[in-house]
């Protein structure tokens, strides 16, 4: 009997220690990826707040040139665009976005010297009424920082592996979080005021995220699909597979019009030889944009939809609208020479997986259910936001004067066990991978072999 | 540093893998259009004056369409435009007729309308009617150098 209950007392001993490795190991993946990541955390959150207001905030900048006096006469669409040729000679017409009720500007868009500029006009008198450098635009600048830093290419890696570490650290949080001791709800739930400041700072840092962690969670796998690299292959796949969204709205090609060259060949069109022409001299035109706007309304396009059109001889004019419901969304390729309709793809024919990247984008950006959905998501931004400080500020508070703080990797197989799931977590996330090969190969070649380092670092 | 070496290899491979495309027949794989088409049949010569017949072959997925709901010429004269002619066409047991009338010289446009099976198409060409000024011809050249304008940017 005495023996029995030693040897269950020294299991016991046992898998505390390793429970105890364990819950180091963890906490010191959590610490390193906090450390390194939280500026950008706090970046994209606060950038992200601002951007969830975006309808909003650009209705009051633009309030002049969005809003015309309503009037029963209007000019055809392509008068509209005749007018911003006749003002820009030099400019390529891109695109035309028709007003979508009798006191809205429409917009034309249009390339001069390597910048896109929007052109509003009056559809009632075919005035242009104002000019935006799209560059220049406030919430155009804001995405861009949202998105990749203002850094191109470079800085949308660099959000990708944050958004990424970002679930590192909600799951290794979470484990962190997570109540040891039953029917605990202070410290866990709510936080603990009278227990000293210590505790009252690792509780508004805990508890707050614990709350937030599903909403931030969904932020981030809502946004990864937008994302250069990891987004961009998971696209891929999808789309190859049926399962994603069909070709050309997020990757793939747009299909192409037939350019009938046939009867052209038969004009002597070259200048040396002005001579009335044998035969009837018959070219196929582009379809005019009076006959395209006439289109999207028999193929009842939501309001607010864009016309690109076509900038060679093989492309097609692109309707498409992404509008606030993901329900709403549509796009269509007509044939620049006839009109035809050679894809129409609406939200009932993304695939499945198609269908939820596209709910996850209206629902990250706030649009799904209005004002509600904006709400939510910038409670979840300004948390994230807490988070990240109140987290920066936890190890600040606690850090020796000599090192970094980081607790030091623990004896036995718990260390393994946690590098073995990051590593798997590392392959979904190539560059969560190649970020901890880099990582390794810095330990293994430079903090390993520098003795102050490893020490600050508690390597 | 070696028991790395397999997670390392298989991280590359990922990102060499990852940096595949879209196959070019994945639209197969979700809704399929079903475009009309249509082969518009002018005559070999317009003379001013004259009264002609234009026709039409209208077909969907390689099939004749014979319940067009609507097939029309809209015939206008290139200076003109305000001022169009409309031909109604009819079936004539394989392809769509009508007649139009040109009147006189110059650079015509000819707008084949057709709403058929939930469709709606309308390719337009442009014609030489009689002599044409050499401002006509001209101007019919702007667009060739417009498509090489365009070409140079790519």
């Amino acid at each position: 009997m005495q023996e029995k209950r030693e040897e269950s007392a020294s299991t016991t001993k046992k898998s505390t220690a390793r429970s105890q490795g364990l819950y180091k190991a963890i906490w010191r993946w959590h610490f390193y990826a906090g450390l390194m990541f939280t500026p950008f955390l706090l970046i994209l959150a606060v950038t992200g707040g601002m951007y969830l207001f975006k309808p909003q905030i650009e209705e009051k900048l633009y309030h002049d040139f969005y809003h015309v006096q309503a009037q029963s006469q209007s000019v055809s669409p392509s008068t509209q665009v005749q007018a911003v040729k006749e003002k820009y000679p030099d400019a390529d017409v891109l695109t035309y976005k028709p007003s979508e009720r009798s006191t809205r500007s429409s917009e034309v868009g249009i390339s001069l010297k390597d910048h896109t500029y929007t052109m509003f006009v009056n559809p009632h008198n075919g005035h242009i009424i104002g000019k935006v450098d799209d560059s220049s635009r406030l919430m155009n600048q804001i995405e861009e920082f949202h998105g990749e830093l203002m850094a191109g290419t470079a800085g949308d890696r660099i959000v990708e592996l944050a958004a990424c570490w970002a679930i590192v650290l909600i799951a290794t949080g979470a484990f962190l979080w997570w109540p040891r001791k039953k029917d605990k709800i202070k410290g866990v739930l709510i936080p603990r005021f009278s227990k000293g400041k210590n505790v009252l700072i690792r509780d508004l840092h805990a508890v707050p995220a614990f709350w937030i962690s599903a909403g931030m969670l969904f932020l981030v796998l809502t946004g990864l699909p937008w994302s250069g690299l990891w987004g961009n292959a998971f696209q891929q796949v999808a789309t190859n597979a049926g399962v994603g969204y069909p070709p050309s709205i997020w990757v793939g090609s747009a299909p192409t019009s037939t350019v009938q060259t046939k009867d052209v060949a038969d004009v002597p069109w070259g200048a040396e030889t002005l001579e009335v022409p044998s035969s009837t001299a018959s070219q196929y035109t582009k379809v005019s944009l009076d006959d395209i706007v006439t289109i999207a309304r028999e193929q009842h396009m939501h309001d607010g939809y864009t016309i690109s059109i076509p900038q060679d001889a093989q492309g097609v004019y692109t309707l498409s609208v992404f509008s606030p419901r993901a329900q709403d969304e549509a796009t269509i390729h007509l044939d620049q020479y006839t009109g035809a309709v050679l894809a129409d793809y609406r939200y009932d024919n993304y695939g499945f997986m198609g269908k939820l990247i596209a709910l996850g984008i209206t629902l990250h950006k706030g649009t799904q259910f209005g004002f509600i959905n904006q709400l939510i998501g910038l409670i979840i931004c300004i948390g994230i936001a807490g988070i990240a400080i109140s987290g920066a500020l936890l190890w600040w508070k606690r850090k020796p004067a000599k090192n970094m703080g980081a607790p030091k990797v623990p004896e036995g197989s718990a260390m393994r066990i946690v590098t073995c799931i990051i590593v798997v977590f590392g392959i979904l996330f190539p560059l969560v991978g190649l970020s901890l090969v880099i990582v390794w190969l810095l330990d293994f070649f430079v903090i390993k072999r520098i003795p102050a380092l490893k020490r600050f670092l508690n390597a | 540093m070696n028991k790395w070496k397999i997670p390392g290899l298989v991280i590359l491979s990922t990102l060499v893998l990852s940096a595949c495309s879209v196959n070019s027949n994945a639209d197969q794989l979700y809704k399929q259009p079903k475009p009309l088409s249509a082969h518009v049949m002018l005559p070999e010569n317009i003379e001013p004056q004259s009264t002609q017949v234009l026709k039409v072959h209208v077909m969907q997925e390689n099939k004749t369409v014979d319940d067009a709901k609507i097939v029309q010429f809209n015939v206008w004269k290139k200076d003109a435009p305000g001022k169009v002619e409309t031909a109604k066409a009819h079936y004539d047991g394989s392809m769509y007729k009508a007649k139009a009338s040109f009147k006189e010289d110059g650079i015509y446009y000819i707008k084949t309308e057709i709403n058929a099976r939930g469709e709606h198409i309308l390719p337009t060409q442009q014609v030489a009617v009689g002599k044409l000024s050499k401002e006509e011809l001209h101007s019919l050249q702007p667009a060739e150098n417009e498509t090489h304008h365009h070409h140079s940017h790519h």
